[in-house]
């Protein structure tokens, strides 16, 4: 059943009160969506795992401080961003101890992500995707990025992203433009978004 | 063609797809109108929708629940201790706030330092004897190794306080 944007709100609002099963329910219908985005900005399964666990904890110990429940899909993604910032955060301080590899490689083709189902030509597929959006977002200026993937692969509306990222909708408009406008001049990476839509 | 009209065109390709309903109704119409241009706009359109489907459907699909810590509720057991400690502090503070006379510690003004002098016998004594013409009594210039030449009325201001 599709979960209206009122729905939501009810949900949240219910959930600011301490009902559980509000909690639950809006932790059900956000869980896929909140791994997606965390999977796609850090390339791994198994941080992804982590992160959105730990999204959805903060979630459940600040929802009673939430102001304006109908904003709360953008509460919930700007939780998600900051702890992916965080993530990078304490990756980059670790790294100051660790040895870095060699090449810098797209995340995922080092990824644990293996499925036994799928196709060779499926999986490679899959790694040429993952390879070139790597590419082409390390070509975008950092709020470019963040505001390109909301709006491409979160599928989050300017007004929704201008509320997570905290800036106002004309900047989001600009950054937008900024990374289509890369995205357009990608000729390779949009070979391979446009075979796929031709299949 | 101009070279800047067609970087123009680029540009409004680009704000028909990422800002459509700021665009005027002569700048849509100058995309939509021209084949070539609306053709620009629905590839680019095709290649981002194309980009989020992909993303959909290759996102891996989390494999642990998501486990639900239980939340400490704000009901009044959990709030009572810091509630009473926040209530005595308060009675404390404005207890000592009322029953405080004002003006007894922090604000002494010159009337009551004269009252409180006024008030105390020895220090008046000392204060007198400083006023009074024997305020300096015969040991004064030994100790302050004053000679016992000097006659102890003028010459020993002169001495003090030299003209």
């Amino acid at each position: 059943m599709q979960t209206t944007k009122t729905d939501i709100t009810q949900l949240a609002e219910n959930a600011k009160t301490g009902d559980p099963e509000a909690i639950e329910m809006l932790v059900t219908h956000f869980h896929k969506d909140i791994f997606k985005m965390v999977f796609y900005r850090t390339g791994s399964k198994m941080d992804a795992e982590d992160i959105t666990q730990d999204i959805f904890v903060k979630l459940v110990n600040n929802i009673h401080s939430i102001r304006d429940t109908s904003l709360f899909k953008a509460w919930l993604y700007r939780i998600a961003v900051n702890k992916v910032t965080d993530h990078y955060r304490k990756k980059a301080v670790l790294s100051l101890f660790v040895s870095k590899p060699e090449t810098e490689d797209a995340p995922w083709t080092a990824s644990e992500e293996k499925i036994s189902s799928e196709t060779p030509s499926d999986a490679l597929m899959k790694k040429e995707f993952y390879t070139s959006l790597f590419n082409f977002t390390k070509t975008l200026a950092k709020r470019e990025k963040e505001v390109f993937l909301l709006r491409f692969i979160d599928q989050l509306g300017i007004k929704e992203i201008a509320q997570t990222i905290n800036k106002n909708e004309s900047t989001v408009k600009t950054h937008l433009y900024r990374s289509i406008k890369k995205f357009r001049g990608n000729a390779e990476f949009r070979n391979i978004l446009g075979g796929s839509h031709e299949s | 063609m101009n070279p800047n009209d067609t970087n123009n065109v680029k540009d409004l390709i680009i704000r028909y797809i990422s800002e459509r309903n700021d665009l005027t109704e002569s700048e849509t119409d100058r995309v939509e109108s021209s084949t070539r241009n609306k053709q620009d706009a629905d590839m680019l359109q095709s290649d981002l929708n194309s980009l989020s489907k992909l993303a959909e459907g290759f996102s891996p699909a989390p494999l642990t629940a998501i486990q639900i810590p239980e939340r400490k509720p704000l009901t009044f057991s959990y709030m009572a201790p810091a509630l009473a400690c926040g209530l005595a502090l308060m009675f404390i503070f404005f207890t000592y706030t009322l029953y405080t006379p004002a003006g007894s510690s922090g604000r002494m003004t010159i009337e009551t330092v004269y009252q409180e002098i006024e008030s105390d016998e020895r220090f008046m004594n000392e204060v007198n004897a400083l006023v009074e013409d024997v305020a300096y009594s015969d040991f004064y210039p030994e100790t302050t190794a004053v000679e016992s030449r000097y006659d102890f009325s003028d010459d020993f201001i002169e001495v003090i306080v030299p003209i």
